[in-house]
C-alpha cells in the first residue's frame, strides 16, 4: 500500500535509552509513527522491542531521549498518562478480569456514571458503540473466562479504543491465535487503520509482517537497524537485518525419519477427558509416537490439545484410557516419576506452569530434580558445582544473561523459554512433550530450539509437539495429526500435505478418520 | 553497551546480613519516632519514657533474661507461621493449634511419668506438637480432598479447638484445688530447669536455638526448602515440575501445626507449668504478624520475636513509670506493623526516585517480597 502523499507524523521517539541495572535494553532509539499506518516492529528476543513499547505507553520511564506526540514533547509517568494522550497497549498476556463480563472489562477503571454508582447498562451500550464502529464483535455480556482467546483479544483492543486510543500497540498479538483467528484479526486491524487508528505491531513472524504492515522497523540489540516500507523489502532482507547477517529463514534441510521397530516411545490408548466450557476434552483418543519420531498436533484452541499435553506429561490423570512409555504403563504415575524414566515437558503456559518468576535460574533447574532418597531432601539445594553446571548449560543454550542467580522475572520471554529448554533437554530425555515451544520466541532462537528437538529425535526420543503455528509444525514434525473436537481428524505427511490441508481438518470442514 | 553472552554479568548483590541490618535499623528508627510522638501526644516527656522503657527491658541480666524468656514461645509460633506462609498456605489456626498443644502437653506432663527429665520434657513437647499437627493435617486434608479454603477453615477451627481445650481443663483434667479451667500442675520432671536464677529464662532457650537452626537449614538451604519455596511461589509450577502438590501441601500445613502445638507445650513446660483457660490467647496471631514482618525468614523471625517482646515489655515499663496505659503501646505497634508491611514497596520506591535523580544508575535493589499466592492451581 502506498503511503499518503504527505504522511502526518503522530508520534516521534528520539534517542530513547532505557537501562535495567547493568543491562542497556534500549540504546538511543528513534522511531516515527505516521497517522493511520500499521507499523511493524521486529527483532529477536531481547532486541528491546517490548522495552521500547513500554517507554511509549508509559510503563517505563526512559533514562534519556524524548517522546513527541503531535508535535509536543511529553513525558509519561504511567500508562494512564499515555492513554490520556491516545496511546494504548494490548499486552501479549491479557490484562483482563476473568470473572467480569466483556463490557465490564472494557470500562474497567474508566466506568461511566458517578464515583459512587457505575452504570452497567451504560457500559454495555458504550462498549457496543465502540465494537460496532470498528466491527469488533464480542459477546459483551459474557464473562471473559468463557470467551475464546481471539474474543478476549478483541476485548483488549476494545478496552484500549474505549479509553480513546488513537495509537494502538499490539505486542505479539498473533502468538496466541489460531490461523483463522489471525486472519480475522488482520482484517479488523485493517478496518481500524481505515478508521485513522495508528497501529504498532510487534511480531517475530515475518510472513505476518509482510502481509499486514505498511512500514517495518527492525531492532537489534537495543538499537533500530532500519525502517523500511514493507513493499520495498523482503522476508529475507528483514531476517538478515534482525540477526545481523544475511541468514535466511529457509527451512534447514534436516533428514526426517523414524527408528522402526520396538515399542512406541509414547502410546496413548482410549484416552478420554471431561469436556469443559471452551474445551472439548478428548474422546477416546489413540495415538502412538515411535522412538525417533516427531508428531505435531494441529488444532484450533480448545479442541483437546491442552488435555493431550497434560495427559502425556502426567500432570492430569485421564478419565479413561492408558498411557505407556516404551511399553511400560505409566498411567498411574505422576509427572515426577515419568521424568525419572526420561520424560521432558515444556508446558504451554510458561508463567503458570514452567517457571516461577521470582525463582532464580538455578532454582528453576533444581525444581525438576526429584529426590530419590529421603536424605536427598536435606542436602544443600545450591552447591557450587551445581551452580557451575547450570551456568554451563545456560551458556550452551544461549540463555542471556547466563547467570544462575538471575531471577526468571529479569529475563525476556525468549530467554525464559531457552531456560526451560536447557532444563528439560539437558536430562537426555526419551519422551518429549512440547506445548507451544516457540510462542513469543524470535526466529533465531526458534531455529536453535528446533535444532535441539531434531537432535533429541535423532538420538531416539519420541516427541509430541503441540503448536498453534502451522508453519512450525510443517517445518519440525515428521507426522502431523489434526485434532478436532477431541478426536483425531486426520494424519498428514508434512512432505506431501500443505498447511492449508491441515486448516480444512482443523476447522472441521473435512474429516478423514 | 554491547552485551557479551559469554562474559559474567556484574550484578552487585548485597549480603543478606547487610540488607537485614538496614531493615532492622530503619524499622527501629520508625518505632522510636512513632513511640516518641505517641508519648508526646499523651502529654509526657518522650525522653523519660525512653529511659523507662530501657530500664524495664535492658537494665540488667534479669531484665534481659525476662525479655528472652517472653520471646521464646513467640519465636516458635512465628516459625510455624513462616513455614506455612512461605509454602503458600495461610494457616490462621495457629492460635487453636498452640492452645491445644499446651493442653495436651500439660496432660502428658501431669498424668504421664514422671520420667528422666529430658525424656519427659521431650514427650510433653512432642505430644503438644502432634496435637497441633493433627488439627492442621485434618484441615489441609479438607482443603486437598474437598477444596475447602484453608483461610476460612483454619480461622474458624480456632473456636472449636480452643473451646475443646477449655473443656479438657474444665472437666476431665481439672485440678480441683484450682479455679475453674485449670489443669493439674505438671510433674517436676516435665519442667525445664532455670537458666538464670530468679527469672523465667530456662534451658528451653537451647531448644529454641536448635529448632531455629534446623528450620533454617530445612527451609532456606536444603532441597526441601527449595521445593517448599516453589510451592509458595507457584503451586502449578511445582506440580508441573513433579512435586506432588497435594501431599506437599499437607506436609506444609502439618509441619506448621506441629510447630504451633510445640510452642504451646513449650509454654507449659518452660514457664506456666499447667494449661489454664487464658493461656496463649492472642499468641497465634502475634506469631503471624511476626512472620509477616520477617517475610517468612527463620532468622528474621527470631529477631522480630525478640523485638516484639521488647516492645511489649517497654510499654509495660512506660505504663509503670510514666502512667501511659500500655494499651497505647498497642497502637504504636499496630502502626509499626502497617509501616513494615508497606516498607518493601516504600523503600524500593524511594530507591527508584533516588536512582532517577542520581545517575549513573545503581544496581537494582533486592526484589520486594511477594505475599504467598492465595489460590492454588
Amino acid at each position: 500500500m502506498a503511503a499518503a502523499p504527505a504522511p502526518q507524523v503522530c508520534v516521534m521517539l528520539r534517542g530513547i535509552t532505557k537501562t535495567f541495572g547493568p543491562i542497556v535494553a534500549v540504546d538511543g532509539v528513534d522511531l516515527e509513527l505516521r497517522t493511520g499506518e500499521i507499523h511493524a516492529v521486529v527483532g529477536e528476543n531481547g532486541a528491546g522491542k517490548s522495552t521500547l513499547m513500554g517507554v511509549l505507553h508509559g510503563l517505563h520511564a526512559a533514562d534519556a531521549g524524548e517522546i513527541v506526540v503531535d508535535g509536543v514533547t511529553r513525558s509519561f509517568r504511567s500508562p494512564r498518562e499515555a492513554i490520556a494522550l491516545g496511546i494504548g497497549m494490548v499486552h501479549q498476556h491479557f490484562m483482563l478480569a476473568a470473572s467480569l463480563t466483556a463490557a465490564e472489562n472494557i470500562v474497567l477503571g474508566f466506568e461511566p456514571g458517578t464515583a459512587t454508582r457505575s452504570s452497567l447498562s451504560e457500559a454495555v451500550s458504550l462498549g457496543r458503540t465502540v465494537a460496532e464502529r470498528f466491527d469488533l464483535r464480542v459477546a459483551l455480556d459474557r464473562p471473559v473466562r468463557d470467551l475464546a482467546i481471539g474474543a478476549q483479544q478483541r476485548v483488549e483492543v476494545l478496552k484500549a479504543l474505549y479509553r480513546g486510543a488513537r495509537i494502538l500497540i499490539l505486542d505479539e498479538p498473533t502468538a496466541v491465535l489460531s490461523p483463522d483467528e489471525v486472519e480475522s484479526l488482520f482484517d479488523r486491524l485493517r478496518i481500524l487503520r481505515a478508521g485513522g487508528i495508528t497501529i504498532v505491531f510487534i511480531s517475530h513472524k515475518l510472513r505476518e509482517v509482510m502481509a499486514l504492515s505498511d512500514r517495518v522497523t527492525v531492532m537489534r540489540r537495543g538499537r533500530t537497524v532500519a525502517t523500511l516500507a514493507t513493499t520495498e523489502t523482503t522476508r529475507e532482507q528483514l531476517a538478515g537485518l534482525m540477526v545481523g547477517s544475511d541468514a535466511s529463514t529457509n527451512k534447514p534441510s534436516v533428514p526426517k525419519g523414524r527408528v522402526a521397530g520396538g515399542s512406541p516411545a509414547l502410546s496413548l490408548r482410549g484416552i478420554a477427558t471431561p469436556p469443559r466450557p471452551g474445551n472439548a476434552g478428548l474422546k477416546s483418543l489413540d495415538l502412538d509416537i515411535a522412538a525417533g519420531e516427531i508428531v505435531g498436533i494441529a488444532a484450533i484452541e480448545g479442541n483437546g490439545q491442552a488435555d493431550l499435553l497434560e495427559i502425556a506429561a502426567g500432570v492430569q490423570a485421564p478419565l479413561r484410557g492408558t498411557v505407556a512409555m516404551f511399553g511400560r504403563d505409566v498411567t498411574g504415575e505422576d509427572i515426577g516419576r515419568r521424568r525419572d524414566v526420561g520424560l521432558a515437558y515444556v508446558p504451554e503456559d510458561r508463567h503458570r506452569d514452567a517457571l516461577a518468576l521470582d525463582a532464580t535460574a538455578l532454582e528453576s533447574f533444581n525444581a525438576v530434580r526429584r529426590p530419590q532418597h529421603w536424605s536427598d531432601w536435606l542436602r544443600p539445594a545450591a552447591s557450587r558445582s551445581e551452580r557451575r553446571r547450570v551456568a554451563e548449560l545456560m551458556r550452551k543454550f544461549d540463555v542471556r544473561p547466563p547467570d544462575p542467580l538471575a531471577t526468571c522475572r529479569s529475563m525476556s520471554g525468549g530467554n525464559q523459554q531457552k531456560l526451560v529448554f536447557a532444563r528439560e533437554f539437558s536430562r537426555d530425555p526419551k519422551v518429549i512433550v512440547l506445548g507451544q515451544p516457540t510462542r513469543g520466541i524470535d526466529i533465531g532462537a526458534s531455529q536453535a530450539l528446533f535444532g535441539r528437538i531434531w537432535a533429541a529425535r535423532d538420538r531416539g526420543a519420541g516427541v509430541l509437539l503441540v503448536s498453534a503455528d502451522l508453519d512450525e509444525l510443517f517445518t519440525v514434525a515428521d507426522r502431523i495429526v489434526v485434532l478436532y473436537e477431541g478426536c483425531l481428524a486426520a494424519s498428514l505427511d508434512p512432505a506431501s500435505a500443505a498447511p492449508r490441508d491441515a486448516g480444512l481438518y482443523m476447522t472441521g470442514a473435512r474429516h478423514a478418520i | 553497551m554491547q552485551f557479551d553472552a559469554m562474559a559474567p554479568v556484574p550484578v552487585a548483590r548485597r549480603h543478606v546480613l547487610v540488607t537485614f541490618a538496614m531493615e532492622a535499623v530503619t524499622t527501629f528508627a520508625i518505632i522510636a519516632f512513632l513511640g516518641a510522638v505517641a508519648v508526646a501526644v499523651m502529654g509526657a516527656d518522650p525522653l523519660a519514657a525512653a529511659a523507662a522503657a530501657l530500664r524495664q527491658t535492658l537494665a540488667g541480666q534479669y531484665e534481659v533474661a525476662g525479655l528472652i524468656a517472653l520471646s521464646l514461645p513467640l519465636m516458635i509460633v512465628g516459625f510455624a507461621a513462616a513455614a506455612s506462609f512461605k509454602g503458600g498456605f495461610y494457616n490462621l489456626g495457629l492460635e487453636g493449634q498452640l492452645i491445644l498443644g499446651a493442653a495436651i502437653g500439660s496432660i502428658v506432663g501431669a498424668h504421664v511419668g514422671p520420667f528422666w527429665s529430658p525424656l519427659h520434657i521431650a514427650m510433653v513437647l512432642v505430644a503438644g506438637g502432634i496435637a497441633g499437627g493433627i488439627v492442621a493435617w485434618a484441615l489441609s486434608w479438607l482443603r486437598v480432598r474437598f477444596g475447602v479454603d484453608e483461610v476460612v477453615s483454619t480461622l474458624l477451627s480456632n473456636y472449636i479447638v480452643i473451646l475443646f481445650a477449655i473443656y479438657l481443663a474444665t472437666y476431665p483434667f481439672r485440678d480441683p484445688t484450682r479455679f475453674n479451667g485449670a489443669m493439674h500442675r505438671i510433674a517436676p520432671s516435665a519442667r525445664m530447669s532455670t537458666l538464670v536464677e530468679g527469672t523465667e529464662l530456662t534451658w528451653g532457650l537451647a531448644i529454641v536455638v536448635a529448632i531455629a537452626a534446623v528450620l533454617y537449614w530445612l527451609l532456606h538451604r536444603s532441597k526441601l526448602g527449595e521445593d517448599w519455596t516453589l510451592m509458595g511461589r507457584s503451586p502449578s509450577v511445582a506440580r508441573n515440575c513433579g512435586i506432588d502438590a497435594r501431599r506437599f501441601g499437607m506436609l506444609i500445613m502439618t509441619s506448621s501445626g506441629f510447630l504451633a502445638g510445640l510452642a504451646g507445650a513449650f509454654m507449659v513446660s518452660a514457664t506456666q507449668h499447667r494449661y489454664f483457660a487464658n493461656l496463649g490467647l492472642g499468641l497465634g496471631f502475634d506469631g503471624i504478624l511476626i512472620a509477616m514482618i520477617a517475610r517468612y525468614r527463620i532468622l528474621a523471625v527470631s529477631f522480630w520475636a525478640l523485638a516484639y517482646s521488647w516492645m511489649l515489655l517497654a510499654a509495660d515499663g512506660i505504663e509503670q513509670e510514666i502512667g501511659i496505659p500500655s494499651e497505647f503501646a498497642q497502637v504504636v505497634i499496630a502502626i509499626v506493623i502497617l509501616g513494615v508491611a508497606v516498607r518493601a514497596g516504600l523503600v524500593s520506591w524511594i530507591v527508584a526516585q533516588v536512582r532517577h535523580l542520581s545517575k549513573p544508575a545503581a544496581p537494582l535493589p533486592a526484589t520486594p517480597p511477594a505475599p504467598p499466592p492465595a489460590e492454588e492451581s
